[in-house]
């Protein structure tokens, strides 16, 4: 009966306190979330507006994609179009080759984690800096995103410290230099995994990487078709820390990011970070338009399956993400299974579709993650169907012959029974044997119910028996 | 007004309690109450599983039974929104005419009879379990996620009875991981979404949890024995027509 | 044909409905004493320091830098900063920011804000960037504990002139 997903999600539940853990903190950016949305009387406004707006600019998306070419080459931004991740990877590594590039920094990109870019160029030589701290500790500890937003949330502190002690070279300078700064604090009695201490030990570390990089790459939260804009949003600055400095500049951009002008800008941005972590904004939220000065800027606008995606009529909507995460923090399962226990890289309810939309035979194993609980559709920023997206992928699960053959058969079974008003009557009376098996058997593991749950008692007579007999003289 | 009552198959199985107070309650409030025997199940089940063909010929025979009634009232807000809301889309090749009418009890009591006193006396303090279904399809109770003003209509009926203390565990309307055959493929966050729930419940110090489900109250009453519990487990109907 | 074709044509392809072009006309939050409220969200979401002394001349670089902003926003603490000369790493990469605002420059919500900077192509004229600050860098990526000064500035004043 297990799925991919419920088997790992099994393995994960043998920590309970790491499911604690897990759970309260993505639940508590929920709980923010739900303030921010609270206080803001237009808010359910505003997310009809987002959810019209990404309607229309998605079904327009050709003259939208025009237009914003138009824009951003009279800027004097070069644009370059790829079908899928070869060719993205291929556009990249041949314009940072041809400015001779031996280290790029990079602001956070789920683009470039969808079409593994940092393997590409790394394998080719060329240095990736991810410079979102959750990012970079994940680069050094060598581990995936769990979370599109908070991608490190999952790792504890102690395994930071642990980190960067052994990868970043500079560690005891830096760690001298906090003290140095502040003296009120004493470093016998400090805690080495204090989150202000390892903040300010990347910092440092990552300013070095700054400084010495020949490029800057980041993704893009929005593009502006009537202006050109590519707009990127971070609380860390490090965008534009990574495009401040170093003279070539390139974005990689889904072909969905777009947006119509300004007026759409306002509606995305103010529920952006109210979605995403409850801010009421980003600490940045910059606007590149072009080039510094003496330098280059170039808009890769990759598609890798965004135009099929398009013409499914019944999850073209999935194309509205805005990739908030507010999904993920708000469902039961995500939190409570974490994002490896999805096969594909964006987890959570979104994920759950775009993976599907990717390859359903690769990542059929997470339909199951959902208890249809419809939380999700009640915290979507763009009103995503996403709940109801997942049913449907449930139906098409057997007409593509991945549906769970045991639970085909409870669903035959089931149907079988409940298409015999005899029959179910005469079940009715049979499932009363539960009753009188011995627990071992129906904890024994055959039973999923059995996994967690003591088997209820059956009563002497359903309702359906009561009924005939005269219901008036039941007490 | 004729009402056909629906019974769902685990109410009928389980809790044929809760389908006899349902019972009373309507006929104490003066309503001709008929029960129709040859229903089955709304198809739910095998929908959320991924077999909706196979809640095709349930949903016909459904409306077939139900569709002369003026309303079809279930003790079962999952089913009655699943009969609403799919069984239209499941049919869609012929007239569905019951879905409209499917109410689940509470929505009955509170928006259509607009029920203004009970005799019910209940002298315990209970929690509420806001079934995800009941919030987020029938809007029993306002989501959480949501700006919109607030409101409960289980808890409103709940007033109405005597001597009753109405509390509601911390993540009021968070699910508690039944989700029909995701307990089955899912049992082990099933399962730690039911504790983490039944424990929410706990921590009220009510003696019973109450909700307009019971099935998600099957599976957190499942948990509550198998990990030695004495937290008891109530249908809200059955609270409505307590005395009856 | 080109990659750009072959998407385009894609798109075009599909047989999605088409939506129209909603008139986007949102009642959004105003307040009686913007400037109050901009103070508020500086000193509680921005975790800025809000000064009513005579600000720093507005060309300081270094450890801390000085800027101009163009307006603020009330909502959120947000302001406006065109850049307006060619190096603008001082804006993100000095330890500490001092951005000067005037009171009659602040904007009740972002509507006005995009509003505003939509009518004027001055803003990215010469420099073609711009960006919207609201406080100091900061980050959460350690286990959700709220840290100030990630890889930008650690600090931020705004000066309300």
């Amino acid at each position: 009966m297990s799925t991919s997903h419920s088997k790992k999600a099994q393995l994960y539940q043998t920590a309970p306190e790491i499911v604690t853990r897990h759970d309260l903190t993505f639940w508590n950016v929920r709980a923010k979330r739900d303030a921010m949305a609270q206080n803001l009387p237009e808010w359910e406004e505003l997310r009809d507006a987002a959810d019209r707006i990404k309607r229309h600019t998605e079904t327009h998306l050709d003259e939208y994609l025009i237009q914003f070419e138009q824009n951003a080459i009279r800027n004097g931004v070069k644009v370059h179009w790829a079908e899928d991740a070869r060719e993205y990877n291929q556009i990249v590594y041949d314009i940072l080759s041809s400015h001779q590039v031996k280290k790029v920094v990079k602001s956070k990109s789920m683009l470039t984690e969808e079409c593994h870019l940092n393997e590409h160029l790394q394998e080719k030589g060329i240095e990736v800096v991810g410079t979102d701290l959750g990012e970079r500790i994940l680069q050094l500890m060598k581990m995936a995103p769990s979370h599109i937003v908070m991608p490190a949330l999952h790792v504890h502190r102690e395994s930071i410290r642990d980190c960067f002690e052994s990868t970043i070279p500079e560690y005891e300078e830096f760690k001298r230099e906090y003290f140095r700064r502040n003296p009120q604090l004493s470093p016998d009695s400090t805690d080495c995994a204090d989150p202000t201490m390892l903040t300010f030990i990347a910092r440092l570390h990552l300013r070095n990487q700054f400084m010495t990089a020949d490029a800057g790459m980041t993704g893009a939260n929005f593009g502006i078709a009537a202006s050109g804009d590519v707009v990127v949003c971070t609380n860390e600055g490090n965008a534009d820390m990574s495009t401040a400095i170093p003279p070539l500049h390139i974005v990689s951009m889904g072909i969905e990011k777009l947006i119509p002008d300004y007026k759409a800008m306002a509606v995305f941005q103010r529920l952006l970070a109210r979605c995403g972590t409850g801010q009421p904004t980003t600490v940045y939220t910059s606007h590149f338009r072009g080039s510094k000065p003496g330098g280059e800027m170039h808009i890769v606008l990759v598609d890798n399956g965004r135009s099929s995606i398009l013409t499914n009529s019944e999850h073209w909507q999935t194309l509205k993400c805005m990739r908030c995460g507010a999904c993920m923090n708000t469902c039961p399962v995500y939190r409570r299974s974490a994002g490896y226990s999805y096969s594909y890289f964006i987890p959570g309810p979104i994920g759950i579709n775009l993976g599907m939309l990717k390859d359903p035979k690769d990542h059929s194993g997470n339909v199951s993650a959902c208890s249809l609980c419809m939380s999700c559709d009640n915290v979507c920023p763009v009103k995503v169907d996403l709940s109801s997206q997942i049913y449907r992928w449930r139906q098409q699960l057997n007409e593509i012959g991945l549906a769970n053959p045991m639970k085909k058969c409870m669903s035959d079974a089931m149907s079988f029974v409940f298409n015999r008003p005899k029959v179910y009557t005469s079940a009715l009376k049979a499932a009363r044997l539960v009753n009188v098996l011995p627990d071992f058997m129906v904890y024994s593991g055959i039973n999923a119910w059995g996994y967690g749950h003591k088997m209820m008692v059956f009563p002497k007579e359903s309702f359906h028996s009561l009924w005939k007999k005269g219901i008036e003289n039941v007490k | 007004m004729r009402i056909g009552l629906f019974i769902p198959c685990y109410v009928d199985a389980l809790y044929p309690k809760v389908g006899i107070a349902a019972y009373k309650l309507l006929k104490s409030l003066g309503l001709d109450v008929d029960y129709p025997e040859k229903q089955t199940c709304c198809g739910q089940p095998m929908g959320n599983a991924g077999f909706q063909d196979k809640a095709l010929p349930l949903a016909v025979k459904f409306d077939e039974l139900f569709s002369g009634y003026d309303y079809v009232v279930a003790p079962g807000a999952s089913c009655a929104a699943y009969v609403r809301y799919f069984h239209p889309e499941i049919m869609k090749e012929s007239k569905c005419t019951a879905a409209e009418k499917t109410t689940d009890i509470v929505e009955f009591l509170h928006d259509i009879l607009k029920v203004k006193s009970l005799p019910a006396i209940f002298p315990h303090k209970v929690s509420v379990h806001n079934s995800c279904h009941g919030v987020r399809e029938l809007g029993l109770s306002s989501p959480s996620e949501r700006n919109v003003p607030q409101f409960n209509k289980i808890i409103d009926l709940l007033r109405l009875v005597k001597g009753i203390e109405i509390v509601e565990p911390e993540r009021k309307d968070e699910c508690c991981g039944f989700g029909g055959m995701f307990a089955i493929e899912e049992p082990a966050v099933s399962v730690r979404m039911g504790q983490d729930k039944l424990r929410r419940h706990i921590q009220t110090g009510a003696e019973y949890v109450t909700g307009p489900d019971s099935s998600c109250l099957m599976h957190l009453e499942g948990i509550a024995k198998k990990s030695g519990e004495h937290i008891k487990f109530i249908h809200v109907v059955q609270i409505l027509a307590a005395g009856l | 044909m080109s990659s750009k074709e072959n998407i385009l044509n894609r798109i075009r392809n599909a047989s999605t409905e088409k939506f129209e072009k909603a008139e986007i006309s949102i009642d959004a939050i105003t307040y009686p004493d913007p400037v109050t409220q901009f103070i508020n969200a500086c000193k509680t979401v921005s975790g800025a320091e809000v000064s009513f002394d005579t600000p720093p001349s507005d060309d300081i670089r270094g450890e801390s830098s000085t800027v101009r902003g163009a307006f603020g926003v009330a909502e959120n603490g947000c302001i406006w900063i065109p850049q307006t000369e060619a190096d603008r790493s001082y804006l993100f990469a000095s330890e500490h920011l001092d951005i000067i605002v005037a009171k009659t420059d602040i904007l009740n919500n972002m509507h006005e804000a995009y509003e505003r900077i939509a009518a004027s192509e001055e803003y990215f004229k010469e420099y073609k960037f711009g960006t919207f600050i609201s406080g100091p860098s900061k980050t959460a990526d350690i286990e959700g504990a709220l840290v100030y000064g990630a890889q930008a500035a650690r600090s931020v004043t705004v000066y309300l002139t």
